[in-house]
Parts: C-alpha cells; sequence; structure tokens
C-alpha cells in the first residue's frame, strides 16, 4: 500500500515536475516572443504527447509568426525597392497571416501599378522631351536660317534697290538720249525728204540743161562758117579794092597826063586810091576780126563741149545722188523706227526698273518682318522649351 | 559535418501544401532548431538533427554551385530563394522551394540563419530541373571540385544572361 501509494506519489511528482519544467520553457520562449525575439524555441519536444503538442503548437505558432514577419519585412523592402516581383508568400500562411499576407500582396499590386504608371508617364516623358526638344532644335536652327536668308535677302534688296535707282537714272539718261537721236533721226529724215526733192529738181535742170548745152555748138559752127563765108566775101572785096586802087592809080597817072584838065579827075582818082587803100584796111581789119571770131567759136566750141559734158556727169551725179538720198532716206526710216522702238523699249526699261525698285523695298520690308518673326520664333521656341522642361519636370516629380 | 552516406533510393516524399519546413541553424550552418514537418519528412528525430551541419540533407544530384550562390546570398545579409532537392534519412528525395534568410541582432549583425521550405510548385520545378541537370553535367565535367563549381557557376550566369534577368528575379518568375 505504502509502496503503491509512494510509487503513485512518486510518479505524480515526476509528472508534475515535467509539467512544470515544460510550463517553465513554454514561458521562457512565450516572453522572449512577446518582447519581439522571434527566435527561441522549445527545444526537447516532450515524450509526453499532450505536452508534446502543447511545445510543437507554441513552435509552429512562432514559426509562423516568424515566416510572416520575414516575408512582409523582405516583400515590403523590395517594394521600396521597386523590385515588385518580390511578394509574401501565401503558402503555409493560415488564417490572419494568409490575410495579411494577402493585404500586403494587393498593396505590392496597387504600388506595382503605380510605379508601372509612373515609369509609362517617365517614358513617356522622355519621348515627349526628346521629340519636343528636337522640334524645338529643328525650329531653332529654322529660324536661325530663316533669320540668316532674311538678312540675305535684305542685303540684297537693298543692293537692287540701289542698282534699280541707278537703273532708274541710267534707264532715264537713256530715254532722253533715244529721245534725242530720235528727234535727229526725225530730221535726218526730213533734210532726206528735202535733199531728194532738191536733187530731182537738181536732175531735171540737168536733163533740160543737156540739150541747151549741145546747143552752143551748133550756133558756135554756124558763126564758123559765117564766119569763113565773110572770109571769102573779105578776099573779094579785098581783091575789088586792090583792084580799085590799081584802076585809080592809072587814073591818076592818066589825070596827070591830062594836065589841068585832068586835074579834077587825079583828085577824084586820088580820092578813089584812098578809098581803096580804106577799103583794103577795112577788109584786113574785118579779116582779122574774123580770124579772132574764128579763134573764138572754135574755143566756144570747145567750152561748150566741156559744158556740155558737166552737165551730163552732173545729171549722171545727180541720178546716184538721188539713190544715195533715197538709200539714207530709208536708212534713216528703219533708223527712226528702231530709235523709237528703243525709246519704247527704254521707257518700258524704266518702268520695270520703277516696279523693280518698289518690289526690292517690298522684299526689304517684307525680310525685315522675316528676321523680326524668326527671332521671335527662336524666342517662341526657347519658353516652349523652358514651359516643357518646367513640365517635364512637374510630372516627374509626381 | 560528417559525410553523406545515404544511398539515394529514387523515392520520392512530399508534404502538404501548407506545411512549412523551419530550421534554424547558427552562423556555421549547424542545425539549431528543426520543426515537426522538417522531422517528419526528412525522417530524424530531434536529437538526431540538433547540431548536425545542415547539409546532411544534402542531395547528391543537387549542383554544387547553388549551395555556393546560397551562402554567398545569404552570408551577404540577404535573403535567397531556391528550389533544392533534397535527401531524407532514408534516401528518399523531396523538392522544396526553400526561403533562406539571415537572422539579425539589434545591431544588424548576423547571429544565424532561418530556412523555410514550402510546396513547390511543379510547373516551376519542370523547368528548373534541366537547368540543375545542365549545371551539375558540367560541374561533374571537371577533375576539380572548385573548377567545376567555376565552370558551372559561369554557364549559370550564362543561362540568366539569356532570360534577361537576375537570378532573385529569374526565381520568382518560375
Amino acid at each position: 500500500m505504502f509502496t503503491r501509494n509512494g510509487r503513485r506519489r512518486g510518479a505524480a511528482e515526476t509528472e508534475l515536475a515535467l509539467y512544470r519544467a515544460a510550463i517553465k520553457q513554454v514561458s521562457e520562449v512565450c516572453s522572449a516572443a512577446a518582447r519581439g525575439d522571434l527566435e527561441p524555441r522549445i527545444l526537447g519536444i516532450s515524450k509526453d504527447p499532450a505536452v508534446a503538442r502543447m511545445q510543437r503548437d507554441i513552435n509552429q505558432l512562432l514559426d509562423m509568426t516568424d515566416a510572416f514577419v520575414r516575408e512582409s519585412g523582405a516583400a515590403l523592402t523590395h517594394a521600396s525597392e521597386e523590385k515588385f516581383y518580390r511578394r509574401v508568400l501565401t503558402r503555409g500562411m493560415l488564417g490572419s497571416f494568409r490575410q495579411g499576407a494577402g493585404l500586403i500582396n494587393a498593396a505590392t499590386d496597387t504600388a506595382a501599378r503605380a510605379a508601372a504608371q509612373r515609369a509609362e508617364r517617365m517614358k513617356l516623358s522622355d519621348e515627349f522631351e526628346d521629340v519636343v526638344k528636337e522640334v524645338v532644335e529643328r525650329i531653332a536652327s529654322a529660324a536661325t536660317e530663316v533669320e540668316a536668308t532674311a538678312r540675305t535677302l535684305m542685303d540684297s534688296a537693298e543692293r537692287t534697290s540701289d542698282d534699280a535707282e541707278r537703273a532708274a537714272a541710267a534707264a532715264d539718261g537713256t530715254s532722253h538720249d533715244v529721245a534725242t537721236v530720235a528727234g535727229a533721226s526725225d530730221k535726218i529724215a526730213n533734210t532726206a525728204g528735202g535733199i531728194e526733192k532738191q536733187v530731182e529738181q537738181s536732175l531735171r535742170m540737168a536733163g533740160q540743161a543737156l540739150p541747151e548745152a549741145n546747143q552752143p555748138n551748133a550756133v558756135v559752127t554756124g558763126l564758123a562758117s559765117a564766119s569763113r563765108d565773110i572770109s571769102r566775101v573779105v578776099a573779094i572785096i579785098n581783091e575789088v579794092a586792090s583792084q580799085t586802087r590799081l584802076l585809080a592809080l592809072n587814073a591818076m597817072i592818066e589825070a596827070a597826063h591830062a594836065g589841068d584838065a585832068g586835074l579834077g579827075f587825079a583828085v577824084v582818082a586820088a580820092e578813089v586810091k584812098s578809098l581803096a587803100t580804106r577799103t583794103a584796111n577795112a577788109t584786113q581789119e574785118i579779116g582779122d576780126l574774123v580770124e579772132t571770131i574764128q579763134s573764138a567759136a572754135t574755143s566756144a566750141v570747145g567750152a561748150t563741149t566741156v559744158i556740155a559734158n558737166t552737165v551730163t556727169s552732173m545729171h549722171d551725179l545727180s541720178v546716184a545722188v538721188r539713190g544715195a538720198v533715197g538709200e539714207q532716206g530709208h536708212a534713216t526710216t528703219e533708223i527712226s523706227r528702231s530709235i523709237n522702238r528703243a525709246a519704247e523699249s527704254s521707257r518700258a526699261v524704266s518702268e520695270n526698273v520703277a516696279v523693280a525698285a518698289a518690289d526690292s523695298t517690298q522684299t526689304r520690308a517684307a525680310a525685315d518682318q522675316m528676321v523680326e518673326a524668326s527671332a521671335d520664333l527662336s524666342r517662341t521656341a526657347e519658353s516652349l522649351l523652358a514651359e516643357v522642361d518646367r513640365f517635364l519636370s512637374t510630372i516627374r516629380s509626381h | 559535418m560528417a559525410a553523406p552516406t545515404i544511398r539515394p533510393t529514387g523515392r520520392e516524399r512530399t508534404f502538404g501544401q501548407d506545411e512549412i519546413i523551419v530550421t534554424k541553424t547558427d552562423l556555421k550552418g549547424r542545425v539549431t532548431y528543426a520543426n515537426e514537418v522538417f522531422l517528419r519528412v526528412a525522417g530524424f528525430d530531434e536529437d538526431e538533427a540538433l547540431g548536425e551541419a545542415h547539409n546532411l540533407i544534402r542531395h547528391p544530384e543537387m549542383p554544387a554551385c547553388v549551395f555556393q550562390l546560397l551562402w554567398d546570398t545569404i552570408s551577404a545579409g540577404r535573403e535567397m530563394f531556391g528550389y533544392v532537392l533534397n535527401l531524407a534519412k532514408n534516401g528518399d528525395h523531396y523538392w522544396v522551394y526553400a526561403h533562406i534568410t539571415p537572422t539579425f541582432d539589434e545591431n544588424g549583425n548576423i547571429i544565424g540563419y532561418h530556412s523555410n521550405r514550402r510546396w513547390p510548385d511543379p510547373s516551376a520545378l519542370e523547368k528548373i530541373k534541366p537547368l540543375y541537370a545542365a549545371l551539375l553535367a558540367e560541374e561533374r565535367r571537371h577533375a576539380n571540385k572548385k573548377d567545376g563549381i567555376a565552370a558551372s557557376r559561369q554557364l549559370f550566369a550564362a543561362f540568366l544572361g539569356e532570360q534577361g534577368m537576375p537570378y532573385e528575379e529569374l526565381v520568382w518568375s518560375l
């Protein structure tokens, strides 16, 4: 009885000691866990099934808690580094632990979506920035080019304007000169007309003079033959006078013979003799005169031949002059026409030059505006860039 | 650290999809805690496991480079996920999806390691098995173990390069 009782009491004490030891162990591990130390576990699992179950349950609770803490910590750390693939493993997590894990994973999903959206926004921002900057750069460079071109245009318009001014002056001068030439050529044409008329007239006169020029020849030839007739008559008179003088001499001689009776007769004979002498002298003079006339007539014939030749030449010359004057008239008319055309052209040039001058002034004004516009464009591009930068930095900081 | 003398049986063991195999080790990898699931699946008694080097369950078909990566990672203070083929005491094997994390004291010093092993997704295993086979083959091509590991790590790095993602992301993508 004693022994039996004693054995029973001994077993009970042993069991009590076991329980006490188990409680102490559980208490220590739970205290540590309560302080946040999840490392300790109950080691040396009891042979007693009930104690062992308690020990294992406490260990499992700690394992589950430990796992949840490690998992959630790791998942959140990864999420904060944007490694959203790291989730809380829900496998092996039960009840509230699983719910908690699910919540954390849902939060991670949201964060992942937000990050993806942000990344997409960043990407879009980058692309936008690239595109806008390229566009703005192109605009800026185009504006610079336009400005340079406009400046060149302005310079060239200015030069054109100067040139046009000079050309206008030159064209005016040309117009004036051409007008002068036109006037002169008109005058020449008129003059040529006058010359033609006069040449016609001189031609006519030469034509008329030609037979007349040959007429003196016949007159002079008639004169020569007449003077030859006269010479013959004079020779007969001379003959008569000479015989008369001889007869008078003879008569005087006879009268001398006759003495006083013949005195009167002698006087008459002397008178006759003197008459015959005077007649002989006169015929001598006539012969001389006829000779003079004859030589003069010969000279006159020569002279009239020269005149006739001269008049012929003059006629021929006039014909040539008429031809030349005609040609000159044609040429002058042609010149006049050309000059008038030239005058028209130079007027047209003047007008065109004036138009060009006006155009170049407008061009210069336009180029001026273009320079301003391109500078404005450059400034706009710059402010667009600044605005884009501001926009992007705002977008990226959200 | 006892040399593994267990001969694999080729039989596979499994465990519940919501069970977690938990072990803790000290800095040298000696087991300081093993939970009930571990003891059941690996087939050890608590006192057989405690104090033993954790590689007592290492299966000879596991590429060594994976364990090297594991130790490089966790000793650097980072967590490591990995599919691991383990050996039970009787030579059976079981696949786990292991998550090993360092345990820190309040000053941030590593004071030990903690391993949670979960039921592995069979589709992930289908992808990991050929990779491990290739890595293992590479390791066995070399007479020198160190050269073998270096070569298989290079192969592993090349594989990751092809996949275009770091190991950690790859594991999560499976």
